[in-house]
C-alpha cells in the first residue's frame, strides 16, 4: 500500500530505529511498510497515524478512492 | 519509555520461547529414554503433555510482543514451509521404506495430529469471531 510513512518520519528527523522503538514494532517491519512491502492491520496503521498526528488516509492512501496518491 | 525498551523486551521474549522449550524438552526427553515403549503409558504422556504446555507457555510473551508483521511471517512459514518440509519427508519415507513401515506409520500420525489440531483451532478461531448477521 502506498503511503508517505518515510517522508512523515523524515520531518519528524527520526531514523527507522527510532519510530521502530516509539510505535513498538520492529525496525525490519517499518522497513518493509515503507517500501510498500507490506500493508499493516488497521491497528498499527491507526497507531502511526496518532503518532504523527494525521488522519489515516492520509498516511496510507487509499487505492479504492477516487484521485488516491500512487 | 526508554529508547530500546521494545527491541530489549522482544529479545528477552524470543530468548525465553528458544531456551525455555529446549531447557525442558532435553531433560524430558532423557528421563523418556528410561521408559521401555508401554510402559507407564500415563506417566509418559501426562509428563509429556505437562512439557508441551509448559513451552507453549513459555512462548507466549513471544507471541505477545511482535508486531503484527513478524507475527504474519510465522504464521506463512510454519504453514507452507513446515508443511512443506513435512510432506517432503513423509514422501521420502514413504519412497525408501514403504507405507507399512513404522517409520511411515509415525509420520501419518503425526500429520493427522496436525490435522486434528488445525481443525480445532480453526473452528474455535471462526466460533469467536461470529457475529450479528442481517
Amino acid at each position: 500500500m502506498k503511503n508517505c510513512l518515510r517522508d512523515l518520519r523524515k520531518a519528524r528527523g527520526l531514523n527507522q530505529a527510532e519510530l521502530a522503538e516509539a510505535v513498538e514494532v520492529s525496525r525490519q517491519t517499518i522497513i518493509a511498510m515503507e517500501a510498500d512491502k507490506y500493508d499493516p492491520s488497521l491497528p498499527m496503521a491507526y497507531r502511526l497515524a496518532a503518532f504523527f498526528g494525521v488522519a489515516v488516509e492520509d498516511l496510507f492512501f487509499n487505492p479504492w478512492r477516487e484521485g488516491a496518491e500512487g | 519509555m526508554t529508547a530500546t525498551n521494545y527491541s530489549r523486551r522482544l529479545r528477552k521474549a524470543t530468548w525465553l520461547a528458544f531456551l525455555a522449550p529446549v531447557a525442558l524438552a532435553i531433560p524430558a526427553g532423557m528421563l523418556l529414554r528410561q521408559v521401555a515403549p508401554g510402559e507407564q503409558f500415563w506417566l509418559v504422556l501426562i509428563a509429556g503433555l505437562a512439557v508441551v504446555a509448559a513451552t507453549f507457555w513459555a512462548c507466549i510473551p513471544w507471541w505477545r510482543t511482535m508486531d503484527d508483521m513478524q507475527r504474519h511471517g510465522q504464521m506463512i512459514s510454519w504453514y507452507w514451509g513446515g508443511m512443506a518440509g513435512g510432506l517432503v519427508v513423509l514422501l521420502w519415507l514413504i519412497a525408501a521404506l514403504g507405507m507399512p513401515s513404522l517409520q511411515v506409520q509415525g509420520a501419518l500420525a503425526l500429520f493427522l495430529g496436525q490435522a486434528v489440531g488445525f481443525g480445532l483451532f480453526w473452528a474455535v478461531w471462526m466460533w469467536r469471531r461470529r457475529g450479528e448477521a442481517s
